[in-house]
């Protein structure tokens, strides 16, 4: 018994000492990237493998966190023991943030000689660039589609809404309601609470608005085109929509609504779920005269404490290579960041070419550093307004939201 | 000279033992403690640290999301901890005595204790969805208008107070219960003897015998209702508007979302006072026992 754990001891020793020995001239890389889902893990995990294959010499460890709160701190606790990943994969709403803080190591130099540089779309590009350097690259674009039930819709005789006033009428149309009046079937169904309510976006983007003034300062107080928005949502909402917080499962995925706006990537499951087989159709959100969307965008940062950017943009290199991003659009049919693939990628799926649209008119995110903040005050004021027991008038609540989002802009 | 050559060695073996705890308490309790304090006089960033004076204590009087989330955690606490502190005892009263199934039902009484409050959360959150939860295919099915619940700013935060109550009531109960059995039957006999029914027993008795469990029941459920967050994060998340965030909730949104860490530690501080300012409270009013 004695030898045996002599030797055991003996054994753990030398591998302790022969491992490191062994792996010397292999680099090993820390992937980190938001968000959960299986599909996107699929890719991933294929891209990794396909990767190493071509390059030996550097291992990827990939872990992953969920949108989010949890994604921040798990990066958050990261950086402060000094073990922040090499590789971070994130949202546009970190860019500001987390330059500030030092966390993103600036890439021009290895972007100066990448041979997609002229070939990325201009608009994503954008999202990755923070006063006037290349922190990220966009890997994945996120944006938000009308989606609507193409059985229904024809049933009914309604044809698809392309502006604010046949999505009222379809909605209208569609809307099923029990003998006391409560929604049973949405119309349009609109999300109450819920981490990031983005749809209000796409509202107040269509009717020709935005958030903030061309020098990136906040403009909720007077703004007619946001009030627009919101008055239409106001009258439109209690007669059609069915509550639900963007944290469930959206009601159209769970086959209780006609039409509603949601992320393409969580229309996933429905579109392959042989039930609604053809009875799931994808379009630029119905507009009050502009054609918008909103855009979300994940991008490939190389974090502050990565000691080799250059195995690291390596993986970059490869994950936004042509090869990569077919495959990409292919398993999770998330649209192209590369203007040369657009065309393949609208004749992959009859539906590519509107998510296309609503990446072409899509805009994501602030890039400003207090972001989250602008996120919780946008969140609120649609609370407010479409949902709240207080009466208040849309004039009062974006005075509010003024008010609150100056607030939380102060160092 | 022998005496006090052994009072010496048992310091020394006494420091011994308490080492572990000690060195526990100041690398994990003290030291995180007085960080805290220095931060909250930072505007510490996860990156930086500058020195800004109280001016994070100056904001958190301004703030007024801040201003509801101490209101919803007073709210909370004061809901929750007088509904345990009665229901708990009630509870107790009746399992203390002797019937047919009563250990089981002391058991099933503990079961909610026993299980997460993550678990719990997720649980509830589903028998309270509005639009295929069990709670309001009961109201329809018995004819009655269906309820918003976690989305009705007016009713969200009371939701969660009944969750927190429903799950915690058998740990108040254990807790009287234990109490409860440490009484000398003998107290019971005499006042029976003496012509005392079930309700003076109860009045001239069992409260005043158990005012220390009763301090003891009081301080944790105080201290636990103070430091609520998961049920928030994962039921409601603060919405909406704001009308179930709690200050530990504003803490992790502000440090761990917004990086004011400065601002978040100014919020700890706060809640510190506030849960030890309680704890004084509670504790002084009945020093004789405890």
């Amino acid at each position: 018994m004695k030898k045996l754990l002599t030797i055991l001891v003996a054994l753990t020793l030398a591998m302790t000492l022969l491992v490191p020995a062994l792996a010397q001239g292999t680099t090993e890389l820390t992937f980190l990237r938001i968000g959960n889902d299986e599909a996107e893990r699929a890719y991933w995990q294929w891209a990794i493998e396909a990767f190493q294959k071509e390059n030996p010499d550097i291992v990827i460890q990939y872990d992953e966190a969920a949108i989010g709160e949890p994604m921040d701190t798990k990066l958050n606790t990261l950086f402060a023991s000094g073990a922040g990943p090499d590789l971070i994969g994130h949202g546009i709403l970190s860019v500001a943030q987390r330059v500030n803080l030092g966390h993103y190591q600036p890439i021009d130099d290895l972007f100066a000689t990448w041979e997609g540089k002229d070939d990325i779309m201009p608009s994503v590009l954008a999202n990755g660039t923070y006063e006037g350097k290349v922190y990220g690259l966009a890997y994945s674009v996120t944006p938000y589609v009308f989606a609507y039930r193409i059985d229904l819709l024809e049933e009914a005789g309604i044809a698809v809404p392309t502006t604010w006033e046949e999505l009222a009428a379809a909605a209208r149309a569609l809307t099923q309601k029990d003998e006391n009046g409560a929604v049973t079937f949405s119309g349009f169904c609109y999300p109450q609470t819920g981490g990031n309510l983005v749809e209000l976006d796409v509202f107040v983007y269509g009717n020709g608005g935005a958030y903030l003034s061309e020098d990136s300062q906040p403009v909720f107080e007077g703004n007619e085109q946001i009030a627009g928005a919101l008055a239409f949502l106001k009258d439109l909402l209690p007669d059609v929509n069915m509550i639900y917080s963007n944290n469930e499962v959206n009601p159209f995925v769970a086959g209780k609504a006609a039409m509603t706006l949601i992320n393409n990537a969580a229309l996933t499951t429905m579109i392959n779920n042989p039930e609604y087989e053809g009875k799931v159709g994808m379009a630029l959100p119905p507009n009050n005269g502009t054609m918008a969307s909103f855009c979300g965008c994940n991008m490939l940062f190389i974090g502050r404490d990565c000691e080799n950017p250059e195995a690291a943009f390596k993986f970059i290199n490869f994950a936004l290579g042509t090869d990569s991003a077919l495959k990409r659009a292919e398993m999770v049919k998330i649209p192209v960041t590369r203007k040369s693939l657009a065309e393949q990628y609208e004749t992959m799926d009859p539906w590519n070419a509107a998510r296309v649209a609503c990446v072409e008119y899509g805009t994501g995110m602030p890039r400003v550093t207090w972001s989250t903040g602008f996120q919780q005050v946008r969140n609120a004021l649609s609370q407010s307004v479409l949902f709240g027991d207080v009466d208040i008038s849309i004039e009062d609540a974006l005075q509010q939201a003024q008010k609150d989002i100056e607030f939380r802009m102060e160092q | 000279m022998q005496p006090a050559r052994y009072r010496a060695q048992d310091t020394r073996a006494a420091w011994l033992m308490l080492s572990p705890f000690l060195v526990f308490f100041v690398l994990f309790i003290a030291y995180p403690m007085v960080m805290s304090l220095y931060y909250s006089f930072t505007d510490y960033n996860l990156n930086t640290a500058n020195f800004v004076g109280v001016r994070n204590y100056v904001r958190l009087t301004r703030d007024p999301v801040f201003g509801m989330a101490f209101q919803n955690t007073c709210v909370y606490a004061l809901i929750s901890v007088s509904m345990l502190f009665v229901l708990g005892f009630l509870t107790a009263a009746v399992l203390n005595r002797s019937f047919r199934g009563v250990a089981g039902l002391r058991m099933l009484m503990l079961y909610p204790y026993a299980t997460s409050m993550t678990a719990v959360s997720m649980i509830f959150l589903m028998l309270f969805d509005v639009n295929s939860g069990v709670l309001n295919k009961i109201l329809r099915g018995i004819g009655a208008q269906p309820s918003n619940w976690l989305f009705d700013p007016g009713l969200a935060l009371y939701c969660l107070i009944f969750v927190n109550v429903w799950k915690n009531i058998g740990y108040c109960m254990l807790i009287y219960l234990s109490g409860m059995q440490t009484i000398d039957p003998a107290l019971y006999e005499a006042a029976t003897v003496d012509g005392a029914g079930e309700g003076a027993r109860l009045i001239h008795i069992t409260l005043p015998m158990l005012r220390p469990v009763a301090l003891f029941v009081l301080i944790t459920t105080m201290v636990d209702a103070f430091k609520t967050f998961e049920q928030v994060q994962i039921m409601t998340r603060g919405d909406p508007l704001y009308t179930t965030t709690t200050i530990v909730h504003q803490i992790y949104q502000q440090g761990f979302s917004d990086f004011r860490m400065g601002y978040a530690s100014a919020m700890a501080v706060v809640l510190l006072v506030v849960v030890m300012a309680f704890s004084a409270v509670g504790l002084r009013s009945n020093p004789s026992h405890v």
